[in-house]
């Protein structure tokens, strides 16, 4: 008796863009894009964002969506596809190890913003005698609680992806997106009606236009476009695997999910920057905006409790459908071309991920270290690879016209291949090799053991898929004979 | 607010959320469609006629590559659904339909 694993697929469409936009939206689109949009001159950043989005981000997420669905794989099981028994199918398993470093310490975060979803559904906000700096303080400097965060969050994360593609991730993402959206509406009604508010509009909008000649500017909307949008960290590309033949790419998998991933970082400048300047916060506190500035506000703001409650669960289901789409990735290699349940996978995964959090858990070095070596070189090198591999080993011109235009709502010109095969290729090289060069002078140490980290990496992975390791991890489908 | 600034927020909001809005009704109305034509026969073509001309294309200029085959089937599925299709997903001329060969 033959018995074949048969891969899951999307139950609607409404399904899959709310799940890949909810895997793009996270904590950089809440508390970054505002201020880095007023740092960098307002208008003339969205201006540079814009374009590079255009330009870098749809066309990227289109060929990263496109090979997942081609391949119907995970991102090692796509890899082991397109490279054969080679070596070079270790790639695939270095972008699965970025994607599991990742999420062990995102997790912390995601645990930052259940602690004070906690607080805001009893009330801490707008209790007498709060003080959002004590409270900030007290939980950062309480290791066991972070790590007990971190341990709820990543219960959280398993319970919603052992009921699989369907019933899990798309159930959940379906009520989470459209809550988060209808309630950065809701603030940043409020928000606009407050005495000073419009100075925040003012402070992001305002175009000055000579730093569209500042390469500061155009750094910082490339960052914003690149790590906002997720591109080439093997999301799009594992989540595009659950799509069919008959499913559109270009226009749902590219267009749509980097501009409604966008659209939150919009909502968010009309949501908290008026609250920001109306209290009179400094815009560019980064994460103690959210945790401190804001939880601040609330406390002295009318209905303080119910705008409270409505911002930081929605941080959290932001950050929460982020850190499930990070974690699927790993799932899903581990998953495929196994007899074992998704049950155990999931819940194998999630334990590792567990494990390896706990230092970034309880000392928030270890977090910055690891936020440091995987946001400078670790996902820039899962883009170049996921990029790389796209337009020359797969080939973007077969890609465009054996799988893109396949079933599309709109037609992908050739011009995408250039795109692909040689703007965003040359464009994170040269990212990696500025960051490199930048934090060298700052960092040395942490420079040198972090690019040594992820040479170990590479060099480790293709010997493994070198000597057929990788043939243990994800082969595909799976025939059982009994 | 400036005049200025209040020509950049708009023009974004347009730009941002108006491409998201069109992108996102317009894929849920297309995908309607797909479900629409799965329902009532089976199956619908996979390429539009310029995709298809692009697919022809490159059969035709890489005869010796290895992956030649799964073009033609691609290329062969189309016209044969074409062919035996009551309705078309996308927009096609009768005429030409007749004219397409298989490889």
């Amino acid at each position: 008796m033959s018995k074949k694993i048969v891969r899951e697929q999307w139950g609607t469409r409404f399904g899959y863009l709310m799940a890949v936009v909810g895997a793009m939206v996270g904590a950089g689109n809440l508390w970054r894009m505002p201020y880095v949009a007023g740092e960098n001159g307002g208008g003339a950043f969205l201006v540079a964002y814009f374009l590079l989005l255009y330009l870098i981000a749809v066309p990227g997420l289109m060929g990263e969506a496109s090979l997942g669905r081609y391949a119907k794989k995970s991102v090692v099981g796509t890899f082991r596809h397109i490279f054969g028994n080679s070596r070079w199918a270790g790639l695939g398993l270095v972008i699965l190890i970025v994607n599991i470093a990742l999420m062990s310490y995102y997790s912390s975060v995601v645990g930052w913003t259940l602690y004070y979803a906690f607080h805001s559904v009893i009330g801490t906000f707008t209790s007498e005698g709060f003080d959002a700096v004590v409270m900030w303080e007290e939980f950062s400097s309480n290791p066991m609680m972070s790590l007990a965060m971190h341990t709820i969050a990543m219960i959280i994360v398993t319970g919603i992806l052992v009921f699989g593609v369907k019933k899990g991730i798309e159930r959940t993402v379906k009520w989470m997106i459209p809550i988060l959206a209808i309630s950065l509406v809701i603030i940043a009604i409020r928000g606009l009606t407050l005495p000073g508010a419009i100075e925040g509009l003012q402070f992001s909008f305002s175009p000055s236009w000579e730093y569209l000649a500042k390469s500061e500017t155009w750094l910082a909307a490339l960052g914003q476009a690149l790590f906002s949008t997720g591109l080439g960290w093997g999301i799009a590309l594992t989540y595009g695997s659950y799509l069919s033949d008959k499913d559109d790419i270009p226009v749902g998998g590219g267009i749509f999910t980097a501009i409604g991933d966008t659209s939150f970082g919009l909502l968010a400048i009309f949501a908290i920057f008026p609250i920001v300047f109306a209290f009179g916060m400094s815009p560019s506190s980064g994460a103690q905006l959210a945790f401190v500035a804001l939880g601040s506000a609330f406390s002295e703001m009318a209905f303080g409790y119910l705008f409270a409650l409505l911002f930081f669960v929605s941080f959290l289901f932001a950050n929460m459908t982020s850190a499930v789409a990070i974690t699927e990735v790993g799932v899903s290699s581990y998953f495929e071309g196994k007899s074992f349940s998704r049950i155990r996978a999931t819940v194998t995964t999630c334990a590792t991920i567990w494990l390896l959090g706990i230092p970034s858990a309880i000392d928030v070095s270890v977090l910055g270290y690891l936020d440091f070596v995987v946001g400078n070189w670790g996902l820039p090198l899962s883009t170049l690879i996921i990029m790389l591999t796209v337009g020359w080993k797969f080939d973007a011109w077969r890609m465009r016209v054996v799988d893109l235009n396949r079933a599309s709502d709109m037609h992908v010109r050739g011009a995408w291949e250039w795109g692909i095969r040689y703007m965003i290729p040359v464009i994170m090289a040269g990212i990696m090799l500025y960051f490199m060069i930048s934090n060298f002078q700052t960092s040395p140490v942490m420079t040198m053991t972090g690019i040594g980290l992820i040479i170990a990496t590479v060099a480790i992975c293709l010997w493994l898929a070198g000597r057929g390791a990788g043939d243990t991890i994800a082969t595909g489908k799976v025939e059982l004979e009994k | 607010m400036t005049i200025d600034a209040i020509i950049i927020m708009i023009g974004a909001m347009l730009a941002i959320w108006g491409v998201a809005i069109y992108a996102f009704l317009e894929s849920s109305r297309s995908h309607g469609e797909r479900l629409r034509l799965l329902a009532s026969q089976g199956s619908f073509e996979a390429y539009s006629s310029k995709a298809l001309a692009e697919l022809k294309d490159w059969i035709e200029r890489n005869p010796r590559s290895e992956h030649r085959a799964e073009a033609v089937n691609a290329y062969n599925d189309t016209i044969r659904q074409l062919k035996s299709q009551q309705e078309s997903f996308y927009t096609w001329d009768k005429a030409e339909i007749e004219r397409l060969k298989e490889i």
